[in-house]
């Protein structure tokens, strides 16, 4: 090594002790000189260099545990010292009540604390630099905090204890006090005092002051002032009210957290405000009188339910409260509609006979009939009234629910667990679901464009999907769309597809399989008609043009008994020809005629005048029998009777409609609105109307009467007989062996689209089966097989 | 260009870049500012502050390390005693000035200088007995005969035999 040569040529000369032109107190009492000038402020006049040496020096020359202690306590010395003069004089007196002047002593004393630590630091900063010769070699050998975190230990020491602390942590509380009633205060000046205390930490660890000292104080400042302040607003306030205010706080409390409280703080403090605010008081605000959810919803105050909404959602417990509120709205709105439509209803049922009156009037002349009495149109307009409420509800609450609540999912199977419970209340539901599609589809829809049309049938298929009795509203349908069918009453061809397909889609193939094939029928009608008219071109016509259409027993339904009567010869010859013809196009079926359903157009001379008149088959009938009568003769009932064979009710009803109603075109001996088998009849060739052409009816889509719903339950009590039966019998095909319940429950399952089928009834059912040999109970006695 | 100014009051004018090998220079400079003002360095000789600028100027431009180099860093860096070819033959130079350098460096916060220095000094050691350091380095043995004695058997098992 070169070194090695040199030693050994040249003589060895010690190395120059570097030993520092000046002792080491004299060092020290220079750089603490300087130290202290830095303090005051006067670190512009001082070198760097300098300084920087002297430390150096000390540190070379194994006086750094000197020179570090010694700066410390010139620091401690400085921190004292300020705290004296810029702190202790900036405690509030807490003497003045004013919140103006309480803010301004509490921010002067805060600005006083950034002053000082601004202080500390950049002092701090200067000796960190000079220093760093001490930073790098002593502190790490001797394990001791570096100069800076020195400094900040000794601020923690000297400034964050009481006195000086509480007073600090008490003008921030009062500041935000103050901020809380309404005050302006300055933000800035908080945000730079908790900037203080968010840097300084005890032992170095995780939790600094402020989340030590000054967060949970202001947390239960926080939670004292609310829970008071949700007493508060609850007494003085109303729901609308109370919930803006509600908002305002919270908006107020997080700009708070924002612009001058540490970010982690913001969750516990919304929390507490959540949970004195809202869920203490979500359902006292909700269900208040006069201002709460039913109320809003009547005003249709849709902003202010959103806000209920919004607030209401922060909290767990808000939505299922808000939710049972709702439901509950409806279900008290859907009574009540309920109830409008069966109070009138009771009275109805107890007048039947003189419904029949009010029924026959019906036809181009509604208003006589209304001012008759007050029952028969209006039962129907009742129906209507029903369904066009619900309807209009479900319009109103889904516009809330969209406006308001944000279509929420959980408040959307509220709303529809609501609707599906009242309105499955109402047993005469799916007939009046029923009425008002006829009456749509008979006359309301004229003039509707097609998009309209649309958007009516689709809202009914809403309410319609609420229904369980899905059958019985097949009933009803069936009936009524039976009779739109034959009587030409339908206003649309287009609209009736349109129908039947809503319908398809909702409940399947099999619902409105029949109702295809009524329709089909028709147009096989049509068609057939056309074919028979060409017929009897070639071949002698009868006297009567008859326009006949064909139904398929099995679609339609034959809700009214297949009454027959004795047709006047013309007649039968009429039917004999279309017969001929039929059967010659096809063979193998039979026609079975069903005058309860036909109309007829006859030309009927009066004294005054002819008159074409439309009346029922029946009707016609019976007026073929006075066709060769004088104005003196008469019959009486049972000759009646006897000569048409009509069953008694028929020949009641159709007498009333001749005899009794508006047009009398018979005169009833003794005259009077009900027909007794005492009656006689006679024609009445007096006669007179100022329209040409009269329509007497009978048969009119109308609401049933008691006895008619009876009939119409019993038959669809029997027909659900059958289904459960088919249902049960089709199950254990399957699994061969099932416990009762289960297949109660499956039985239940399978059958829910159509209805609720009870569970004594299916017991009951299981049990006929087993009687039928279609089943055996096995030895446990809890379930079945099933038997080839 | 910055003004330097040592201790026998000699002026050097470097290059801002070169001269910001030395932490130290450097510190002051960010705090004091652009400033005509010369820094005086009352540590260091014009000798010693010329081989020092000899051995920034060659080194300029390299990365400087870590302010607070990790400690796995500096093991690696103490375990190699290998020195550049160039910085072999400008540390070969007397004791005196070796010390000097060593002690410039130090001060004025130039590792890889400082780490120079003191590897050769740790290769002049190596392999070298008791008494040949003591010669090296002109040390005065204060040992008693029979602390020596002591401490020779103790470290017996250090021993190659």
């Amino acid at each position: 090594m070169a070194s090695t040569r040199r030693t050994v040529k040249t003589k060895i000369k010690p190395p120059r002790k570097h030993e520092s032109e000046v002792s080491l107190d004299e060092t020290w009492s220079r750089l603490s000189t300087n130290i202290r000038e830095i303090h005051n402020q006067n670190a512009s006049n001082l070198s760097f260099e300098e300084n920087y040496r002297y430390a150096y020096n000390m540190v070379l020359y194994k006086n750094g545990g000197i020179l570090y202690k010694g700066v410390c306590q010139l620091v401690a010395e400085n921190i004292d010292r300020l705290a004296q003069s810029e702190l202790v004089p900036a405690f509030p007196s807490g003497s003045s009540k004013d919140p103006v002047q309480q803010s301004q002593e509490g921010e002067s004393l805060l600005k006083a604390l950034r002053r000082v630590w601004d202080d500390h630091t950049g002092n701090m900063s200067k000796l960190r630099d000079i220093l760093k010769y001490m930073d790098r070699v002593y502190t790490k050998a001797n394990d001791v905090p570096e100069i800076w975190d020195a400094g900040l230990d000794l601020f923690l020491k000297h400034i964050i204890r009481p006195p000086i602390q509480d007073h600090v942590t008490s003008a921030v509380l009062s500041l935000i006090q103050i901020e809380r009633d309404g005050y302006v205060i300055s933000r800035s000046v908080v945000k730079e005092c908790v900037d203080v205390l968010l840097q300084l930490s005890v032992d170095h660890d995780a939790k600094t002051v402020y989340k030590r000292d000054l967060e949970p104080a202001v947390l239960t400042a926080s939670e004292a002032f609310y829970s008071a302040e949700g007493k508060r607003l609850l007494e003085t306030c109303d729901a609308p009210e109370y919930l803006r205010r509600v908002e305002a706080r919270l908006d107020s409390e997080q700009a708070r957290t924002y612009h001058y409280l540490f970010s982690q703080t913001g969750d516990p403090l919304r929390k507490i405000l959540e949970r004195h605010l809202l869920t203490h008081n979500l359902s006292t605000v909700i269900g208040m009188p006069n201002s709460g959810l039913n109320v809003m919803v009547d005003l249709d105050k849709f902003d202010d339910l959103n806000r209920l909404y919004r607030l209401f959602l922060m909290v767990p417990s808000g939505l299922p409260t808000l939710r049972r509120s709702f439901k509950d709205s409806i279900l008290r709105r859907g009574r009540e509609i309920n109830l409008a439509s069966t109070s009138i209803d009771a009275g109805q049922d107890m007048d039947d006979g003189d419904l029949n009156d009010t029924e026959n009037t019906k036809g181009k002349d509604k208003g006589q009939g209304q001012g008759r009495t007050a029952m028969g149109p209006p039962t129907l307009t009742l129906a209507l009234k029903w369904v066009q409420t619900v309807l209009d509800l479900k319009d109103k609450f889904d516009y809330i629910w969209t406006r308001a609540f944000d279509n929420n999912r959980e408040v959307e199977s509220s709303l529809n667990e609501a609707f599906e419970d009242f309105i499955n209340l109402n047993e005469k539901a799916p007939e009046y679901i029923s009425l008002f599609i006829d009456e749509n589809l008979k006359k309301g829809l004229k003039g509707k464009t097609d998009m309209e049309v649309d958007a009516v049938l689709d809202k009914t298929i809403t309410v319609f999907r609420y229904i369980t009795e899905k059958d019985a509203f097949e009933r009803y349908y069936k009936n009524h769309l039976a009779k739109r069918l034959l009587l030409g009453r339908s206003v649309s061809d287009d609209a009736e597809r349109g129908m039947l397909a809503k319908l398809k889609v909702e409940c399947g193939y099999q619902f409105t399989q029949k109702l295809e094939g009524m329709f089909h029928d028709m147009k096989i009608s049509a068609d057939t008609m056309q074919a028979y008219r060409k017929y009897l071109e070639g071949v002698l016509a009868p006297e009567v043009e008859i326009s006949v259409t064909v139904m398929t027993s099995t679609f339609w339904p034959m809700s009214h008994s297949s009454a027959s009567c004795i047709f006047p010869e013309v007649l039968i010859r009429a039917c004999k020809s279309f017969e001929h013809f039929y059967f010659s196009r096809h063979s193998g079926r039979r026609l079975a005629w069903q005058p309860s359903l036909g109309n007829a157009d006859v030309r009927v001379q009066f004294k005054a005048r002819k008159h074409d008149v439309n009346v029922s088959t029946f009707a016609l009938v019976i007026l073929m029998l006075f066709e060769n009568l004088t104005d003196d003769e008469f019959l009486t009932y049972e000759e009646l009777k006897t000569a048409t064979s009509i069953p008694d009710t028929e020949l009641q009803r159709h007498l009333q409609s001749l005899a009794c109603a508006k047009f009398k075109i018979l005169k009833k001996h003794p005259p009077g609105r009900d027909v007794h088998p005492s009656d006689s009849f006679s024609f009445n060739n007096d006669f007179t109307c100022p329209m040409q052409k009269i329509k007497i009816s009978t048969v009119s889509a109308k609401v049933e009467t008691t006895k008619e719903r009876r009939e119409t339950r019993d038959r669809i009590e029997e027909e659900r007989h059958h289904q459960i039966e088919a249902c049960i019998v089709r199950i254990m095909k399957d699994r061969k062996h099932l416990t009762h319940n289960d297949l109660v429950n499956e039985v239940t399952r399978q059958l829910a689209s159509r209805f609720q089928p009870n569970p004594q009834n299916i017991k009951k059912r299981i049990e006929g089966l087993i009687d039928r040999e279609y089943l055996e109970r096995c030895e446990d006695r809890k379930s079945y097989n099933y038997l080839a | 260009m910055v003004h330097l100014v040592t201790s026998d009051n000699v002026e050097f004018v470097v290059d801002k870049e070169v001269v910001e090998r030395s932490v130290l220079i450097k510190n002051m400079l960010e705090d004091v500012g652009e400033t005509d003002q010369s820094i005086p360095l009352a540590n260091v000789s014009s000798a010693v502050l010329r081989k020092v600028i000899e051995y920034c100027e060659h080194h300029r431009g390299e990365p400087l390390p870590s302010a607070d180099a990790d400690q796995n860093q500096d093991e690696t860096r103490k375990r190699t005693t290998d020195i550049s070819e160039w910085d072999q033959k400008f540390i070969t130079v007397d004791q005196e000035m070796l010390f000097e350098i060593i002690l410039a460096a130090n001060y004025l916060d130039i590792k890889s200088l400082l780490d120079v220095g003191c590897k050769t000094v740790a290769n002049m050691i190596k392999g070298k007995t008791p008494d040949e350091i003591r010669r090296l380095f002109n040390i005065v043995n204060d040992f008693t005969p029979e602390e020596e004695a002591q401490i020779k058997k103790e470290n017996e098992w250090a021993e190659d035999r």
